[in-house]
């Protein structure tokens, strides 16, 4: 039975068939040599104590073993090597495609999918896919390879020998599959059961200060203790059971090799007279003794990989269910530019939502924005606000109707057109590891030190960073720490400041704004951005009383428009 | 090596299980070993009896006992191996369970300030996986350890029972590549397993920062940029994993020689003592094969202290998080909880860190028993840092602060917390049910009790309509409400708690109007009898007070 994610693994494995095939190849070189020492070292027992011959008579014996060790050693060293390098490949490309991926997705698909999960896929799933291409797959082939080219050895000294192996082990594939099973199922119990600790450990720890404030802290504790205890017993209940069946491999395998044992024994003693027995020397009986534990070890590391596969096929699904997560942004196929100048923007009939089965969070819109004018939007939350400035940003697709900059159909223009020619506002400023500056000049690349610091001014950044040693330049760290909430915005401001672009979107830019940063913000918007095509959604229109318009929402629909 | 042994006292309490879990490997090893050594005999035994049968030479050989020895050997190796993987799990689940309590109860004492820089960035996801590798250590590099040195100690000693110089030969090879190979590994392994770990966490911030940050980088078009720093990280850490697999293939390559070359060196050495007489023919064939067994067993060694150097970054981290004293200690000898919740502030300076503004500067403040104040204020400038200070998560700088009367320094945490309900700004809830989630606050807690709560709260109609009504159950951080309805359950939750000071951080955020309004107004049902500090941005939205007071540059002023 082939899953989707089985096909998804063996597709992307397509790249690297080079190398995992040289891993193959390097562990069935190995095996190769194992036997051939193997048959060395009964030619010399069987020369010393048979033939009664010299240890000076055995130096070819003796060299020839000799000679195998670095061959066989770096064989076995080589096949690690090359699957490893196979995995890391894989790795990379996946990596890739899931980061291109995720950054299509743009804001609307990322609030979907979380992104703790995004994250967690990007790393810990894609790291979850090495074992598989690394030891899973390159011995996958070898646990057929070795044990039958081992046989085909065996068969040929000693056919009843072979059968007897094979009696043992009446078929490979059968115990393959009874390996699967019995590792799917440890891995079913041992590593979902942790996997849902680890989840409800997580969950207890984001949230350890309240449990800790509301006195919860040793019932907690308890709770995880008792929980991992249920957890326990029930996979304990699973595995005792799925541990048989590898309990079994290694009973056939160990019977196995005692039966060859006792078989070549009383063969050599002359007690047995069936089949081949009578011909059986010291050589051919210590040589197949030897070889007996190879035909069972391959599977036996087989099993031990098999949670690679588990793995891999966990990571697989979460992996591709991500990649087949479609973007909610608008396509844009187009070469069209906008004109640069402050533009129209309209929309007819347009119905939009998020998710195909929920119901539209917008429905049948008819607006103009237009150019150089500032229009609220106000409404409870929840109305379709947000919506509405997503739809305008492109990063959210409509399902009905037409969005149009200055006529012309949003998707008709060209990737990263539009946006060039936005300034963007949210609740919530995002900043970027480097300087304060350097978050200013995202908005404008090219611009001079001098323009950074007007903006900066203007957007009331110098208020605070001249209290700062390094000024501008002060580096913040990772997601803008450092700062507060006000003070971020305001670099954010000043970024759209520098920028000064035709079209403004801002979605509540002033809700958790302290009145100075408020007082700045709507200074700046009133002062430098009233000729723009301004469109900001407010709970607070009172702030912003040079409005020229305002749209009211209420429940996804239009309810009223007025203007001044 | 310090963090190592600190995890292992720990592993060590469930010595009873890793003692029974390490003598069944050893049973397993020493199975395999008889198995193969028995057979060599064996069957030399055999043929040369067989050759003097057939020249027509009278000779018995038991071929009972060894038969049954065999027999043994085979169903003990495999009775073992599945007695000790069992055992072994049963191990690891009660050293997980251990490991976990463990690490609550180590941040359990943590301050607020380094809580709160743990759970950014998702480091918590990245803190759990350190927890799963530290189960490897026991399991994966300890045992395994142990069983290679008993198992070659009482292997090279068996081999000297017939053949001392074989043994000599025999463990001096394994021995030394054995101990040069790991300890190499392990060395070698440090540096890019650190790699390793930090390309992991560096790339864990970059993505979780710029994912947040994706509708900036859209519009400013810096997505490529930001990819290809992403990749570069990836290349990075693909190069550290890379030469962590080229150390292991080198040990994978010594081991594998070693092994064969001490088979090599018994036959050479062997052959040598057979036809000196010193030993008989079937014992050859044991030694030989015994051999083989015992290079089997020190294989894995190398990849196990491969692992003990990532394992080492990972309890290395571990015991930062967790060590350390924290900022604020329950002090020595605890005066009673306090009895009512008047709050005072005696010139009470504070600033995160020093070099910075202060936060508060010599700020006075007084709040009587049942007195209901709001302190506005632009954000940044202390407001919730007040509230941590009153929590006592944090400690002033300079000046007191007084809870019933009782300088805080001298309350136990745990008493401050039972005195005090505090909405954070953050809205935290758990998986379990709505039901579980306020009884937190308040476990004896009826139904109606919550019913009437949730409709203060403007909840009730809501969790009415669900499908299991109180019992609907919330996945984590309460996924299935909106901000709106967990920031509102969030406010119910600490409205329940039977605590004589409430402290309200933003408890409206995120409402619109007429939701806001309603819940205001009913907040006054539950604060009767209680002090109430209430931080808030806007003036004209709060709730009936006795006094409103303002925060600015460090200093409050009355309005």
């Amino acid at each position: 039975m082939v899953t989707t994610d089985q096909r998804w693994l063996a597709v992307q494995a397509g790249p690297v068939r080079g190398l995992l095939v040289v891993a193959s190849l390097a562990g069935l070189f190995a095996a190769w040599i194992t036997i051939a020492q193997a048959g060395f070292l009964a030619a010399i027992v069987h020369g010393l104590l048979v033939d009664d011959l010299q240890r000076q008579q055995l130096l070819l014996w003796f060299s020839l073993l000799l000679a195998g060790i670095p061959l066989r050693s770096l064989c076995i060293a080589a096949k690690d090597y090359a699957g490893l390098r196979a995995a890391l490949q894989v790795r990379g490309v996946v990596r890739k495609n899931l980061a291109d991926h995720l950054m299509t997705l743009g804001p609307v698909g990322l609030a979907a999918v979380g992104t703790g999960r995004a994250t967690s896929t990007l790393l810990e799933q894609v790291d979850a896919l090495e074992g598989y291409y690394a030891r899973f797959l390159p011995q996958m082939r070898l646990a057929i390879l070795i044990p039958l080219s081992v046989l085909a050895v065996v068969f040929w000294l000693d056919w009843l020998a072979a059968l007897l192996l094979l009696f043992a082990a009446p078929l490979i594939p059968l115990f393959m599959a009874l390996v699967g099973m019995g590792a799917a199922s440890v891995h079913r119990g041992q590593f979902l059961a942790l996997e849902r600790l680890s989840a409800f450990f997580l969950d207890r720890l984001q949230g350890l200060e309240t449990l800790r404030h509301l006195g919860r802290g040793e019932d907690t504790i308890h709770a995880l203790a008792t929980n991992a205890d249920h957890y326990r017993r029930r996979t304990m209940a699973v595995l005792r059971v799925a541990f048989l069946s590898s309990a079994v491999l290694e009973f056939f395998s160990s019977v196995a090799i005692a039966m060859t044992a006792i078989y070549i024994g009383l063969g050599l003693l002359g007690y047995l007279t069936l089949g081949p027995a009578e011909q059986l020397t010291l050589f051919s009986g210590l040589f197949i003794l030897l070889l007996a534990p190879e035909v069972f070890a391959p599977l036996r590391e087989l099993a031990q990989h098999y949670h690679d596969r588990a793995a891999a096929l966990g990571a697989a699904a979460g992996i591709r269910e991500l990649l087949g997560t479609p973007s909610p942004a608008v396509p844009r196929h187009g070469r069209a530019h906008p004109s640069g100048k402050a533009p129209t923007i309209t929309l007819t009939a347009v119905t939009a939502g998020y998710g195909a089965d929920t119901a539209p969070a917008l429905q049948d819109i008819f607006i103009t924005f237009p150019a150089g004018r500032t229009t609220l939007i106000t409404g409870p939350s929840g109305s379709g606000k947000s919506t509405l400035l997503l739809l305008i940003l492109g990063m959210l697709d409509h399902r009905q109707g037409e969005v149009l900059v200055d006529g012309r159909p949003l998707r008709d223009l060209a990737a990263g057109s539009l946006e060039a020619t936005i300034g963007w506002l949210g609740q919530t400023p995002r900043l970027l590891p480097g300087t304060v500056a350097d978050n200013i000049r995202l908005g404008r690349p090219t611009a001079s030190a001098e323009d950074v610091e007007t903006a900066a001014a203007n957007a009331g950044v110098l208020r605070f960073t001249d209290a700062l040693p390094d000024g501008l330049d002060t580096p913040l760290g990772e997601r803008g720490s450092g700062i507060s909430g006000g003070e971020a915005q305001r670099v954010a401001l000043a970024r759209v400041l520098l920028r000064d672009p035709p079209l403004l979107v801002l979605d509540e830019p002033t809700a958790s704004l302290d009145p100075e940063s408020r007082r700045i913000l709507l200074d700046a918007l009133e002062r430098q951005c009233r000729d723009r095509t301004l469109i900001i959604a407010t709970h607070q229109p009172a702030q912003m009383p040079w409005a020229d318009h305002h749209v009211e929402l209420k429940g996804g629909r239009i309810r009223g428009t007025g203007d001044g | 090596m310090a963090d190592l042994w600190y995890f292992l006292r720990l592993y060590l309490r469930r010595w009873p299980w890793l003692l029974a879990g390490t003598a069944l490997m050893l049973t397993t090893v020493a199975a395999n070993f008889g198995l193969l050594a028995l057979s060599g005999w064996f069957i030399a035994a055999t043929g040369l009896a067989g050759l003097l049968l057939a020249a027509g030479g009278a000779m018995t050989l038991d071929i009972y006992r060894p038969g049954a020895g065999i027999r043994f050997f085979a169903v003990g190796r495999a009775v073992a191996r599945y007695g000790e993987r069992l055992v072994n799990h049963e191990a690891v689940f009660r050293m997980l369970a251990d490991l976990r309590v463990w690490f609550f109860r180590a941040l359990l004492v943590l301050d607020a300030g380094r809580l709160a820089a743990l759970r950014d960035g998702e480091l918590l996801n990245r803190i759990t996986a350190d927890v799963d590798a530290m189960d490897h250590l026991f399991l994966r590099v300890v045992g395994p350890t142990l069983v290679a040195i008993i198992g070659l100690l009482a292997g090279v000693g068996f081999v000297a029972l017939w053949a001392p110089d074989v043994a000599l030969w025999v463990g001096l090879i394994l021995i030394i590549t054995a101990l040069f190979t790991t300890l190499a590994t392990g060395v070698r392994g440090i540096m890019p397993a650190r790699r390793l770990a930090e390309t992991a966490s560096l790339l864990r911030e970059r993505a979780v920062g710029d994912l947040q940050a994706i509708a900036e980088l859209r519009i400013y078009g810096a997505m490529e940029e930001r990819l290809n720093a992403w990749m570069d990280i990836d290349r990075q850490q693909a190069h550290a994993r890379l030469k962590l697999g080229r150390q292991a293939a080198f040990a994978t390559f010594a081991m594998s020689a070693s092994g064969q070359l001490a088979l090599w060196a018994a036959a050479f050495t062997g052959a040598g003592l057979y036809a000196g007489g010193r030993i008989s023919g079937p014992v050859l064939a044991m030694l030989l094969l015994a051999v083989l067994a015992l290079a089997e067993l020190l294989a894995p060694l190398p990849s196990a202290w491969q692992l003990l150097a990532r394992v080492r970054w990972s309890a290395a981290r571990l015991r930062a998080l967790t060590g350390g004293s924290p900022a604020v200690a329950d002090p020595e000898q605890p005066e009673p909880p306090p009895r009512d919740a008047r709050v005072e502030l005696a010139n009470v300076s504070f600033r995160h860190r020093t070099g910075q503004p202060w936060c508060l500067q010599d700020v006075d403040l007084s709040v009587r028993v049942e007195e209901r104040i709001a302190i506005l204020g632009p954000s940044g400038t202390g407001k919730s840092s007040l509230l941590s200070l009153l929590l006592r998560q944090r400690a002033p700088d300079r000046g007191a602060i007084r809870l019933g009367g009782v300088d805080l320094r001298h309350l136990r945490r745990e008493d401050v917390d039972t005195a005090i309900s505090h909405l954070p700004q953050r809205t935290v809830l758990f998986s379990g049910t709505v039901a579980d989630n306020l009884r937190l606050a308040c476990p004896d807690a009826d139904d109606p009790r919550l019913w009437n709560v949730l409709q203060s709260v403007a909840l009730d109609a809501f969790v009415e309509s669900l499908p299991d009504g109180l019992d609907t159950w919330l996945g984590q951080h309460g996924a299935g409400l909106s901000g709106g309805q967990a920031r509102r359950l969030a406010l119910a939750r600490t409205l329940l708690k039977p605590a004589p000071l409430v402290l309200l951080d933003e408890p409206t955020e995120g409402l619109d109007r007429a939701t806001e309004k309603r819940v205001l107004t009913e907040l006054d049902r539950w604060l009767v009898g209680r002090t109430l500090i209430l931080i808030a941005h806007d003036r004209d939205r709060l709730p009936p007070l006795d006094r409103v007071l303002r925060l600015e540059d460090g200093r409050f002023r009355r309005i």
